[in-house]
């Protein structure tokens, strides 16, 4: 740029500084106040924030405190010892006749340690009261260091001995709890994390591993519910009180799962932005499944949505030259859920491996995924699934935002409300960004993908099979689960539908088999009391 | 000039509404909505529609307020509500006007609309005319900075990007600025 565009480009940022602005109009605060209602509700959210962060604070302090002290004890008890490790010696030297071949004691070069070299010298009681101490307790004073792994036993069986302690208390005589489903110990760190929570707590989460989360700024859904909906309170059955537990799961295994509620409807004139992670299990469809087989109801606090639609290839094809193929669509939902409504599909895969490139190599050393709704088109929307999990940020391209290797894909839906005015031209429905660093890469990149009113099926039929069948697996995950937003939705419709969408997807013996789970479900609850 | 928002007092505010305190609400309006008259007017250009536009986006937030997480300030979450209350406005009269739908993708981005609206008003300059004509992510940045006394860092906050990447959008949106200027000149 030129310096003379430089010099205008500084104008204009002192126009736009200087550009005038009217003071409020007389009576403008009094009309503003007037119409403050009765009762205004602050997010559950932000009080939970709120009190967390004066908590987090004691902790830091107490934290310190802590480390402080132990620092302060480990320091006297390291004193003592040698101190207490000198006299011994001197008094050593003083029960024992001096041999000239004996070596002399190498103090050692600590300070304040001189001071104690020379005690004066003890009465023979205090000599033979140490030479019994010795030789009764001789392993205290011979400190020979453990070997690590001996040091790491010991740490692991005292972990296991306060875990105990504190699970003890919170399921009694529950018999041991069984390994997680494999594919619930994956390596990633959200799910260590959550497994490690459940842990403490007496019980097993089957779970995602995947950061979902609303808007780009917030992290927990507005409460928004439309009329005829439940209250807010009902949606988010976990808000405010610690997590509810399943006394006894309906499947009858050992392990107990965390409810993770249904997120409420998101106003899109406050937050526009949603994340959802790349990183999704399907350990909780793999549950049902059995459970199905089995001829049992899944526990409804295990079903994930997420985890149940990921659970599935929708055929969307692998990039050909780039790293990652971003997919939208959208159509209104196999059921009537109000005015407005539709799912929109987003499915982010990435490339095959390259040749000579081990399986699962990895194209991103982290991703995260973004969903930009454009509020003059859409009122609201809510993310099926990801309900409680950490909230993704993926402008943060850390490890923290997810890896992702190669073949993976991830597929999340949305639930949208267009506005009843919205207009149909010009303007995209949504926008899903993709930001990512290659593994030991230094710069972000970034790919994008449009949603516009021609990207809607205007009926739910004539919606590509893929979306098709990804919105009747949600739905019968969130069916199954008691979601409130489905509430009504027949569970024997779900079945025959997806029969029909199995057909188009011929030799996909997961599908058929889905599709025969579903009139398993519907048949086991008709049957449930 | 006008105060730059107190994150800390604000937040002491909305914990004393959530008890229950409604003078905190009131005190919360007499803090914001001199900030929030002042961006709509010079976004609008006309301080009678500010006005109507600032009850409005009051109306919204109550409503709104059960969503608010805290993440970031109260007077950003409150800029946004102003904002696109703003930009639906621009836009309402345009729902009106029928279009046929094999023409729904022709223009990807909504600036467009929302400058040609602009122009019909009476009252405006050429830099609001020209702000309004940037593209949406820089239209906002710039009018978040400039006309909405936000802190850099508080707009990356609520964008969910780095302050590097909102810098970098004010410097495109400063360029485009400045040729739009100065193409009108040599118009």
């Amino acid at each position: 740029m030129s310096r003379l565009s430089e010099r205008k480009v500084r104008d204009i940022a002192r126009k736009l500084g200087e550009s005038p602005s009217y003071g409020p109009p007389a009576g403008l605060l009094e009309k503003i106040k007037s119409e403050i209602p009765p009762e205004v509700t602050v997010g559950a959210a932000f009080n939970a924030r709120r009190s967390a962060v004066p908590r987090q604070r004691w902790l830091i302090a107490a934290s310190l405190v802590a480390a402080v002290g132990a620092g302060l004890v480990g320091l006297r008890t390291w004193e003592s010892r040698q101190a207490g490790g000198l006299e011994k010696q001197a008094l050593r030297q003083v029960a024992a006749p001096q041999s000239p071949a004996a070596p002399q004691p190498v103090p050692p070069a600590t300070s304040g340690a001189p001071q104690r070299l020379s005690p004066p010298p003890p009465p023979p009681p205090a000599v033979a009261q140490l030479q019994r101490e010795e030789a009764t307790a001789a392993p205290v004073t011979q400190e020979v260091p453990k070997p690590e792994p001996e040091l790491r036993k010991e740490l692991d069986s005292l972990g296991e001995a306060k875990q105990a302690q504190r699970t003890a208390p919170a399921v009694p005589e529950s018999p041991p709890a069984p390994p997680a489903p494999p594919a619930a110990s994956s390596g990633n760190l959200a799910g260590a994390e959550r497994q490690a929570e459940a842990r403490v707590e007496g019980s097993v989460v089957v779970g995602g591993v995947a950061g979902g989360a609303p808007a780009g700024a917030p992290s927990k859904k507005a409460q928004d519910a439309p009329e005829a909906q439940p209250p807010v309170e009902a949606l988010r059955l976990d808000s405010g009180a610690p997590r509810a537990k399943a006394e006894r799961p309906r499947s009858g295994a050992a392990f107990r799962f965390q409810r993770a509620g249904a997120d409420p409807f998101v106003d899109t004139e406050a937050y526009r932005l949603s994340t959802f992670g790349l990183h999704v299990d399907t350990a909780s469809y793999e549950a049902a499944r059995r459970d199905l087989l089995a001829g049992r109801l899944p526990d409804p606090d295990s079903v994930r949505v997420e985890e149940w639609v990921n659970a599935f290839d929708y055929g969307d094809p692998a990039p050909a030259r780039r790293d990652f193929a971003l997919r939208a669509e959208g159509a209104p939902p196999p059921f009537a859920h109000g005015p407005g409504r539709r799912l929109l599909r987003f499915n982010v895969k990435a490339r095959q491996a390259k040749a000579g490139e081990p399986d699962g190599a990895i194209v991103a050393g982290s991703a995260g995924a973004q969903v930009e709704f454009n509020s003059v088109v859409v009122a609201r929307y809510r993310l099926l699934g990801y309900e409680g999990l950490p909230a993704a940020r993926p402008h943060e391209t850390t490890a923290a935002a997810g890896q992702i290797g190669a073949g993976q894909s991830v597929t999340a839906l949305y639930e949208i409300e267009l506005r009843p005015d919205a207009p149909r031209w010009e303007q995209p429905v949504a926008t899903l960004r993709l930001y990512y660093r290659e593994a030991g890469g230094r710069y972000a990149a970034q790919e994008l993908r449009r949603v516009g009113f021609q990207d809607l099926a205007p009926a739910w039929e004539q919606a590509s099979p893929g979306l098709r069948l990804a919105s009747l697996v949600a739905e019968l995950a969130e069916i199954l689960k008691g979601s409130p937003w489905t509430r009504g939705d027949d569970l024997r419709l779900v079945a025959r539908r997806l029969q029909e969408v199995a057909r188009e997807f011929p030799g996909n013996a997961r599908v058929a088999e889905l599709a025969e789970l579903a009139a398993r479900a519907a048949r086991l609850k008709a049957s449930a009391p | 000039m006008r105060e730059r928002p107190d994150g800390a007092r604000e937040g002491r505010l909305l914990a004393a509404l959530a008890a229950g305190d409604r003078t905190a609400a009131e005190e919360l309006v007499e803090r914001t909505y001199r900030g929030v008259f002042s961006l709509l007017s010079r976004l609008c250009g006309d301080p009678d529609l500010a006005a109507d536009l600032t009850q409005e986006t009051y109306r919204k937030a109550w409503a709104a307020l059960p969503a608010f997480d805290g993440r970031a300030q109260f007077s950003t979450w409150l800029f946004r509500i102003a904002y696109t209350t703003f930009l639906n406005h621009l836009r309402r009269p345009r729902r009106l006007v029928p279009l046929d739908e094999r023409h729904e993708a022709a223009v990807p981005d909504p600036a467009p609309a929302a400058d040609a609206e602009v122009d019909r008003m009476a009252a405006g300059g050429r830099l609001r005319r020209a702000v309004l004509a940037l593209p949406e992510e820089l239209r906002f940045t710039v009018t978040a900075l400039f006309w909405g006394d936000l802190p850099v860092k508080e707009v990356a906050r609520h964008e969910g990007v780095t302050t590097v990447a909102i810098r970098k959008r004010l410097k495109r949106a400063l360029e485009r600025l400045a040729l739009a200027l100065e193409e009108e000149d040599v118009r």
